[in-house]
């Protein structure tokens, strides 16, 4: 029988390459889509809590608080149950609950704060002495932020950016179980469900071949900006 | 004109309150390089913090030019912040922009165009000899090169106070040098007034005209640096000057005691010669006026200050001891300062 043994992953002509092709697409357009939008958010929450944590003023303990609850609230909800949790706020907000579209508010609540952190923890790492240095130059904390923290952390940001993108991509094949489209999604309808082994081994190759792709580019870009050694 | 007057800085701790500087007075005339010498925890560090801004004062004023740094607004500290320029222990330079950009910096907070910012790094880094390396970055430089660039971008916004904080510890007696001669020729060149924190008293003879010593946050002695160089009165000022002047005192004294084994009856005498005196044959005029005189040369040194220079040097006296006691009766009488070690 087709569907038992080894050999059942080799049936490559059960393979629907059309639905594959537009699935591929779907998951890359998933990701790409909502790691920008946690790239933004992530890095503004990040700076957040780098700015509020030795503050002393009530209001930067207030947005602390909060910013530090929120992300620890989320970053611990399993993504499977968060994205059922999420389906009302989704149909809300994106106007449907099944579809690319709709795995992206989960996606981006679920790796935003995620990021926040690594991006935090990126800020502490850089030089106290170069943000004194910027300031006993008549620095405003705006300059402190763009021509300190960010510049000097971008391979550092670009890093956590690349290992949160390969989260996202394994994401969204998650969310491929309540019907968000993508490989995710095409693996679980035609490979687990119609019993096509061969359409779980090509989903699953894809995906490796993405995530490779993503870690190679991360990789490059860092090694190209990170100027700290010769 | 920066004067620090009754300047004290308090620490709450947990449990207890450090008091990290304490009952600071001093006056820092324009042009001038006065040192602030101490050893780690002295205060020197927060002081110029308090200087820059970036602390207030738990009480006491410092004022540049008449105003009250504390009394500043977040803006008008800002605007006073680009007319005294730091440089830094560890350079502080971001690796993320090469030289020119690094010393752009300051340039560009302060709103100056682009052009402009340009034409004046170029001129800066031609002024710290780095021409050539405008477009490398930090890494690719040596720790002399990157407090060049530092320096350059201190400059970078024609300051009217250059701070040094401890910017030639983390580098190598040559480079040191090199580091404080480009401060000196600056120091000339535009009239800067430099202020010097440093634990090394090699440092503040080779550079400071005055020099304030710190210790447990207190100034305990403060003056001329010839004066103080010549005459210490504190024991670490005395320490300090030692260091300088004989890092290797505990060689010498061992060739002091094995000289009186071996010559029992000689006197060993430490001579400081001071400015011109010390390029005047004072010692072979000494063996000509008494017969029976001879002498072993023991150890000897001379250092510039900015005052003069300043020389010394240990003999130990053979003879008569009728003249040996009249050769240091002569050496006083021609204002050579003749201290005996050992009598013999």
């Amino acid at each position: 029988m087709a569907n038992q043994g080894i050999q059942s992953y080799f049936q490559f002509n059960n393979v629907n390459w059309s639905a594959m092709r537009q699935a591929t697409w779907e998951t890359v357009w998933m990701t790409a889509l909502s790691m920008i939008i946690v790239a933004v958010l992530g890095i503004i929450l990040g700076l957040l809590l780098f700015e509020s944590r030795n503050k002393s003023g009530f209001g930067w303990k207030v947005i602390n608080w909060v910013v530090s609850f929120l992300v620890n609230v989320f970053r611990s909800i399993p993504f499977i149950i968060l994205i059922v949790l999420l389906l009302p706020f989704t149909k809300d907000l994106v106007g449907t609950i099944i579809g690319p579209k709709a795995a992206i508010p989960s996606l981006v609540i679920s790796a935003a704060p995620f990021y926040a952190r690594m991006v935090e923890a990126n800020f502490r790492e850089v030089d106290d002495g170069v943000i004194e240095a910027v300031k006993s130059m008549g620095g405003t904390n705006w300059d402190v932020i763009f021509k300190v923290l960010l510049p000097e952390s971008t391979p550092a940001l670009i890093s956590g950016a690349t290992v949160t993108a390969i989260s996202l991509i394994s994401y969204t094949a998650m969310a491929g179980a309540i019907g968000s489209g993508g490989l995710g999604y095409l693996a679980y309808l035609d490979g687990f469900q119609s019993n096509n082994n061969t359409v779980t081994l090509v989903a699953t190759v894809i995906i490796l071949i993405i995530v490779l792709i993503v870690q190679t580019v991360g990789d490059l870009l860092v090694k190209k900006i990170d100027k700290r050694t010769l | 004109m920066i004067r620090f007057k009754n300047v004290n800085k308090k620490y709450k701790l947990d449990k207890s309150i450090l008091t990290a500087v304490k009952d600071v007075n001093l006056e820092i005339n324009d042009g001038e390089i006065f040192g602030i010498i101490g050893y780690s925890g002295a205060g020197k560090s927060t002081l110029v913090r308090m200087l820059d801004g970036l602390e207030a004062p738990t009480s006491g004023s410092i004022e540049i030019n008449g105003k009250d740094i504390a009394k500043l607004s977040s803006k008008e500290l800002r605007s006073q912040r680009k007319k005294v320029g730091m440089i830094f222990q560890h350079f502080n330079l971001l690796w993320s922009r090469t030289i020119q950009q690094n010393i752009e910096l300051p340039l560009e907070i302060a709103g100056v165009d682009k052009e402009q910012r340009h034409q004046k790094a170029e001129k800066l880094i031609e002024l710290v000899g780095l021409k050539g390396r405008e477009n490398d970055y930090p890494s690719e430089l040596s720790g002399g090169q990157k407090q060049r660039v530092g320096i350059a971008r201190a400059l970078a916004n024609d300051p009217e106070i250059l701070i040094s904080d401890e910017a030639t510890s983390a580098l190598d007696p040559q480079t040191t040098d090199e580091i404080l001669d480009l401060l000196l020729e600056i120091n000339k060149k535009l009239n800067l007034t430099i202020l010097l924190i440093t634990h090394e008293m090699h440092a503040i003879r080779k550079t400071a005209s005055k020099v304030a010593v710190m210790q447990d946050g207190q100034v305990v002695e403060t003056g001329d640096v010839y004066d103080i160089f010549q005459n210490p009165q504190q024991d670490i000022t005395k320490r300090f000057v030692n260091e300088d002047d004989n890092p290797n005192a505990k060689d010498l004294s061992m060739t002091v005691d094995e000289i009186i084994k071996n010559y029992p009856n000689g006197m060993v005498i430490r001579l400081t010669f001071k400015g011109t005196q010390s390029q005047q044959p004072v010692v072979s005029q000494m063996i000509r006026e008494f017969d029976s005189l001879e002498l072993n040369i023991v150890e000897g040194s001379i250092h510039q200050t900015q005052g003069g220079s300043i020389g010394s040097l240990v003999l130990q006296l053979l003879g008569t001891p009728e003249d040996q006691n009249k050769a240091v009766e002569y050496l006083k009488s021609v204002n050579v300062e003749a201290e005996v070690i050992n009598r013999g």
